[in-house]
C-alpha cells in the first residue's frame, strides 16, 4: 500500500533511517572541500579531516602520511557505519543492504582473478579489495584455473552464485573472459537488484528503480564509449546492456551502432534527463563525461533524502560516501603532488 | 560504476608487451599496437595530434589511479580506457599501467607523498605573497639532486657543468605558473657563456614561434609586440638559461599550445612589472635582499640579473618549440619524472 508507510515503517526501519540521516549530515560540505583544496600538505588535510567526522579514524595515523592511507581510513569509516546498520537491520532491509555490496563483491572477485592471472601476490590483492565486498572464501579464488572451477569452488557459496549460472564454461580465465564475466555478473546483479526493489514496492521501489535505471543507462553509455574502436561486435555490445532503464530498448539499439563519441551524444540528447549531462561537454570531448555523470548521480542521490520511510536513503548514503572518498582521494593527490590547478577537475560537491 | 570494454585492448597490449617489460623499444613496439585503438578513442575524445606515446608505470601498493593520472598529467578516463579498468581498485591487478602521452595537463614533478618533504613545506610566508609562495615551494627541493643519465647527456651537450649544485625546486608547475616574479629568476646566473649563443638563437627562433602561437591562440598582436619588446630588452643580457629548464618547461607546461597560450596571456604581468620598476636594479635588489637570502639557502647560484625576468617569461616560448619534438625530449625527461629534474624558473604568472 503505497502512501501509508508512515504507519508501519518506523517499527522496523525507524531507528536505522534516523541513523543514516545522521550519517548523511556528516558528509563534507562545499566549505569543507574549499578548506581542503587550499591545504598545502597532506598534514594539513589530515588536520582538517580530524576536525570532521573522520577524526577518530585519522588522528592516530603517523606522519608521514600517504594518500592511500587517507583513502583507506576514510573507507573504513564507511565500512564501520555500514556494519553498524547491518547489525541492526531486519528483513527486508538487511537483504537490501546486502544487495548494495554485491557490486563491490564482483569487483573484488575480478580483482583477485585478474591479479592472479598477472601473477600478482595474492596477499597484496586481498589487502586492496574493497572491504564492503569481502566474503569468507575470497582467498580461494586464486586457486581457480577456469570459470567452472571458479564457480564450483568459491562462487557457488556466495550471493553471486545465481548471477553466474548463465556463464559457466570451461574456458580458461584470461583477460577477455574475465571482462566478459565481469560484465555478465554486473548486468545480472543490476537486474536482480531492480527486481528486488520492485517487489518491495512503495517509495523504495519508485526511488530505487529510478536510481538503478540511471545506473544502467550510465553503464550502457560507458560500455559504448569504451568499446568504440575495439573488436566488440554490435551484437555483443547489445548483449551487455541491461534490460531496463530509460534507454531500454530503443536507446540501446541506437547506442549499439555508435562509432564515436559524437554519435553517442546525439543518441543521448534525445532523452531530456540526459541532455543536461551532455550539454556540459563541448563537442568531441569525453574526458569530463565521468565527472558529468558523477554530478548527475549525486544530484539524484541527494533527492532521495527528500522523502521519508523508504530504503533508498541507505543506498544513496553509501553512494554519496563513496563519492566523498573519491573526492578526498583526488584532493589529497593534487595536494601531495602540488598540482592544485587540477583539483577542481574531479571534485563533485555534494552539498 | 563504470563498465569498460577495454579488455580487447588490454588483451592485445598484454600480447604486445610481456609483463614487466620496461625497455623503451618494447614499449614502443607494444604501444604501436595500442595506438590503433587508443588513437581511435583519443581522436574521438580529444583533438590530440598523432604521436600517442605510451609510458609504462609500475604499479605499487601505494599508488592510486588519481595519483598516477595527476603525476603524468593525463586524465583518469584515458588511463582507464587504455588499461581496461573499470574501478580504481582494478589497477592493482596489473603490474604496469600504460599511460597515454602526451597528457592534457602538465605532469607533476614532485611526489611528496608520504615523504618528509611534505613536512618541510610549512607555509609561514605563504599567505603574503605569490613570490613567497613560490619560494616556499622551492624549499621543497632537497639540496642534493639526482640527475638522470639523460639529463647528464643533455648537460654535456650544452656544455654545462655537472649539476651538483643544481638548485631548483622540484617545485612544480605551480611555481612556474605563479606570478613570474623577477626575483626568482634573478639568481639564476650560471657561468656558462658557451651556451648563450645557442640559447640566444633559440630565443630568437622562439620569438617567431611565439608570434605564431600567439596568433594561433587568438592573442592580440599587441601582446606579442609587447612580448617582442620585452624579449629584445632581455636579449641584450647574456642569458645563462640552462636549456634543461626549457625542456623542463616543455615537459611541465605540456605539449599543448594551449598552455603556451595561457603563458602568453600572462606575459603582460611580468611585463608590467618590468615597467613598474623604474630603477629595476634598485627596487629589485632592495626587495630581493630578504628573498635572496632565502633563495641562497635553497639555490646555490650566485648573482642575479634583474632584467632576466622577462627572459623567464620568454623562456616559456621555447617550450612550444621544444614541444615539436616531444619524442626526443619528453621521453628521457619523463623517465626522470620521479627524480627532480632541474631548475625551473618562475614563469609568467598564470591564474
Amino acid at each position: 500500500m503505497y502512501g501509508f508507510e508512515a504507519l508501519t515503517f518506523n517499527i522496523h526501519g525507524g531507528y536505522l533511517e534516523a541513523i543514516v540521516r545522521g550519517y548523511r549530515s556528516g558528509l563534507l560540505t562545499a566549505a569543507d572541500y574549499n578548506n581542503l583544496c587550499q591545504c598545502e600538505t597532506l598534514e594539513d588535510i589530515k588536520m582538517h579531516l580530524t576536525a570532521t567526522e573522520y577524526g577518530p579514524f585519522l588522528q592516530n595515523e603517523a606522519s608521514p602520511l600517504h594518500t592511500t592511507t587517507i583513502v583507506e581510513k576514510c573507507t573504513l569509516k564507511l565500512v564501520d557505519e555500514y556494519k553498524h546498520m547491518m547489525c541492526q537491520a531486519t528483513e527486508p532491509l538487511s537483504t537490501f543492504l546486502e544487495y548494495i555490496t554485491y557490486g563491490h563483491m564482483i569487483d573484488n572477485v575480478v580483482l583477485i582473478v585478474t591479479g592472479t592471472l598477472h601473477e600478482r601476490d595474492v596477499q597484496g590483492l586481498l589487502e586492496k579489495c574493497h572491504p564492503l565486498g569481502m566474503f569468507e572464501s575470497i582467498a580461494t579464488l586464486a586457486v581457480a584455473q577456469n570459470m567452472r572451477e571458479l564457480y564450483r569452488l568459491v562462487l557457488v557459496d556466495t550471493p553471486l552464485a545465481p548471477y553466474f549460472s548463465g556463464y559457466i564454461t570451461s574456458e580458461d580465465l584470461d583477460d577477455m573472459n574475465i571482462e566478459i564475466m565481469r560484465n555478465t555478473l554486473y548486468k545480472a546483479y543490476l537486474e536482480d537488484f531492480y527486481q528486488f526493489c520492485k517487489k518491495l514496492g512503495g517509495a523504495t521501489s519508485e526511488i530505487m528503480c529510478d536510481l538503478l535505471a540511471f545506473e544502467a543507462d550510465r553503464r550502457a553509455v560507458n560500455i559504448t564509449i569504451n568499446s568504440i574502436g575495439t573488436e566488440l561486435t554490435r551484437d555483443d555490445r547489445r548483449k551487455l546492456y541491461s534490460n531496463f532503464g530509460l534507454l531500454y530498448p530503443y536507446g540501446h539499439e541506437e547506442l549499439a551502432v555508435c562509432e564515436d563519441f559524437d554519435q553517442v551524444r546525439a543518441v543521448l540528447e534525445k532523452y531530456p534527463p540526459y541532455q543536461s549531462i551532455f550539454s556540459k561537454l563541448s563537442y568531441g570531448e569525453s574526458q569530463m563525461l565521468d565527472k558529468a555523470f558523477y554530478e548527475e548521480e549525486v544530484k539524484r542521490l541527494c533527492l532521495a533524502f527528500e522523502q521519508q520511510f523508504h530504503y533508498a536513503v541507505f543506498f544513496a548514503y553509501i553512494r554519496l560516501r563513496e563519492q566523498e572518498v573519491r573526492n578526498l582521494m583526488w584532493i589529497s593527490e593534487c595536494v601531495a603532488q602540488n598540482q592544485k590547478s587540477r583539483v577542481h577537475d574531479s571534485v563533485v560537491f555534494i552539498f | 560504476m563504470q563498465t569498460d570494454w577495454g579488455v580487447t585492448k588490454s588483451g592485445i597490449s598484454s600480447g604486445g608487451l610481456s609483463n614487466g617489460a620496461v625497455s623503451r623499444s618494447r614499449e614502443a613496439n607494444g604501444c604501436a599496437a595500442i595506438p590503433a585503438y587508443s588513437s581511435d578513442l583519443l581522436s574521438s575524445s580529444s583533438s590530440s595530434p598523432s604521436g600517442v606515446n605510451c609510458i609504462e608505470h609500475r604499479v605499487t601498493r601505494m599508488d592510486t589511479l588519481a595519483g598516477v593520472a595527476i603525476k603524468y598529467g593525463v586524465e583518469v578516463a584515458d588511463i582507464r580506457r587504455l588499461n581496461g579498468l573499470v574501478t580504481d581498485l582494478q589497477m592493482f591487478a596489473h603490474k604496469t599501467l600504460q599511460i597515454p602521452l602526451p597528457g592534457k595537463h602538465p605532469p607533476s614533478v614532485v611526489m611528496s607523498n608520504g615523504s618528509t618533504q611534505n613536512g618541510e613545506k610549512t607555509p609561514p610566508r605563504h599567505p603574503h605573497d605569490d613570490i613567497l609562495g613560490s619560494m616556499q615551494s622551492l624549499k621543497l627541493k632537497p639540496p642534493s639532486l639526482r640527475v638522470s643519465p639523460a639529463m647528464c647527456s643533455l648537460r654535456s651537450y650544452y656544455g654545462l657543468a655537472q649539476p651538483n649544485r643544481r638548485l631548483s625546486p622540484e617545485g612544480t608547475e605551480m611555481t612556474i605558473y605563479k606570478a613570474g616574479k623577477p626575483f626568482l629568476s634573478d639568481d639564476q646566473t650560471l657561468p656558462q657563456s658557451p651556451i648563450s649563443d645557442p640559447f640566444h638563437s633559440r630565443h630568437r627562433k622562439s620569438r617567431s614561434l611565439v608570434n605564431v602561437i600567439a596568433l594561433e591562440n587568438g592573442e592580440t598582436t599587441e601582446e606579442s609586440d609587447k612580448s617582442i619588446r620585452r624579449r629584445q630588452k632581455a636579449d641584450t643580457e647574456p642569458s645563462p638559461w640552462p636549456p634543461e629548464m626549457l625542456i623542463k618547461e616543455e615537459v611541465t607546461l605540456g605539449t599543448s599550445s594551449g598552455r603556451a597560450g595561457k603563458g602568453l596571456a600572462f606575459r603582460s604581468k611580468p611585463g608590467s612589472r618590468a615597467d613598474q620598476d623604474a630603477p629595476r636594479e634598485n627596487a629589485a635588489s632592495g626587495v630581493d635582499a630578504p628573498l635572496m637570502d632565502a633563495f641562497v639557502s635553497v639555490r646555490k647560484s650566485s648573482s642575479a640579473s634583474n632584467l632576466s625576468e622577462s627572459e623567464n617569461s620568454s623562456s616559456i616560448w621555447p617550450t612550444s618549440r621544444w614541444s615539436l619534438k616531444p619524442d626526443v625530449i619528453a621521453w628521457p625527461l619523463l623517465d626522470a619524472l620521479p627524480k627532480p629534474v632541474n631548475g625551473r624558473r618562475n614563469k609568467a604568472a598564470l591564474d
